[in-house]
């Protein structure tokens, strides 16, 4: 009977699903479209389903489509470019200035949140507290497979600063069974 | 500014001294949703090819024209077009007043858009117009754009919205209360509050890329 240890294995939930609508919200938004560079910065809040994202900044990397130059476009409404759709895609989305991520049972905090969409890996870094329940697990890394969900936290391989050792308080549930999913 | 189009902004001033009645610079908002978006903003420094009122009188010192029309091409051989329900002019020189602004002009290659103020004040001397009462933009590639009021220099190439502003391009929607573009529509700040959403129908194809294995 698992006990509750899948903490920091599996951060379900967090995949871009296409069924739900993406809601963003920040004080100030620059988009700088000579380099494809969108900063949303300001007490930055981002909500998909029961998946929550916030952070002081948010910056968005994407790539121009370039079948964009006129060629024949494979989405019928060649819109022109959008987040996320439209003609270009996002490459990747760096948040930084205390991460908050929320899945549906569990939240990581960290200093850095890096979303690479090629590679579908969320990669957070510096202080990273990731807590289900009363379980909480501490790391310098946590990698999320945003297909899968699967995660993995790490302490031992990602640098000097911290003695290195995975501090992991479970608490053994009063309702025994608190798996988490 | 670009050397070359300061050069080529001299050239249309002396050119524009033969236009005596009108001259009106044509501005072009449109944008594109925001991230990932193409951002054009056109503005046509080249004089106009044609001007044309249907008439004209004095009025208490102003000149007062009906349905001014001006038609040229923009400074990359672009069609434009501007007409209003009036123009009034003083006499002694000094901006143009402008009443149901409609300009349709091209954002890219392949979208034109339609431009529609309330009114607006074009003033000449320090190339500005300014753009009042409501202002709202459809381009034919999708985008429709809202403004409260739009401070415009032309000579920079620079814009300066008034919100409630509000963008939907395709199934993105942009809401801000203020937008500044820049560096000829490349550079835009919205402020004052951002919201931004995104419908599922723009992700189909983002989402495809991982289907979740729940």
């Amino acid at each position: 009977q698992q006990n509750g240890t899948d903490l920091g294995r599996n951060f379900s939930g967090l995949q871009l699903r296409g069924d739900k609508p993406i809601a963003i919200e920040s004080n100030q938004l620059d988009v700088d479209d000579r380099n494809n560079v969108a900063t949303f910065s300001g007490n930055v809040s981002v909500k998909q389903g029961d998946v929550q994202l916030r952070s002081g900044k948010l910056i968005v990397y994407y790539k121009r489509d370039a079948k964009k130059a006129g060629g024949p476009q494979t989405s019928p409404a060649s819109t022109p470019g959008a987040l996320p759709g439209g003609s270009s895609q996002i490459d990747r989305l760096e948040a930084t200035e205390k991460v908050y991520v929320k899945s549906s049972n569990q939240v990581a905090t960290a200093d850095k949140a890096q979303f690479d969409m090629a590679k579908k890996l969320v990669t957070l870094t510096g202080n990273v507290v990731l807590t289900q329940g009363d379980n909480v697990a501490e790391g310098c890394r946590l990698t999320i497979q945003m297909n899968t969900g699967v995660a993995r936290l790490e302490s031992q391989s990602c640098g000097k600063a911290s003695n290195g050792r995975v501090r992991l308080m479970l608490t053994p549930g009063q309702n025994g069974s608190s798996s988490g999913n | 500014m670009s050397a070359a189009r300061q050069a080529e902004f001299k050239r249309a001033a002396r050119h524009a001294r033969i236009v005596r009645f009108l001259k009106v610079a044509l501005p072009a908002l449109a944008f594109l949703i925001v991230i990932g978006g193409a951002v054009t903003i056109w503005i046509a420094r080249s004089a106009p090819d044609n001007v044309s009122v249907s008439s004209a009188a004095f009025d208490e010192g102003n000149v007062v024209m009906e349905d001014p029309r001006m038609s040229g091409v923009d400074s990359k051989n672009r069609p434009y077009q501007l007409i209003a329900r009036r123009a009034i002019q003083s006499v002694d020189g000094g901006g143009i007043t402008l009443d149901a602004i409609q300009a349709k002009v091209s954002v890219s290659d392949d979208a034109t858009a339609n431009i529609r103020a309330a009114s607006g004040y074009y003033d000449a001397t320090i190339g500005s117009l300014e753009l009042t009462k409501g202002i709202s933009v459809k381009t034919t590639n999708g985008v429709s754009i809202q403004l409260s009021g739009a401070d415009i220099d032309l000579t920079k190439g620079t814009m300066e919205g008034q919100g409630p502003v509000i963008i939907k391009s395709g199934s993105q929607t942009i809401q801000s209360q203020t937008l500044k573009v820049s560096d000829s529509g490349k550079l835009l700040s919205f402020g004052g509050r951002v919201k931004m959403s995104i419908e599922p129908a723009s992700l189909k194809n983002e989402a495809s890329a991982f289907q979740s294995k729940e």
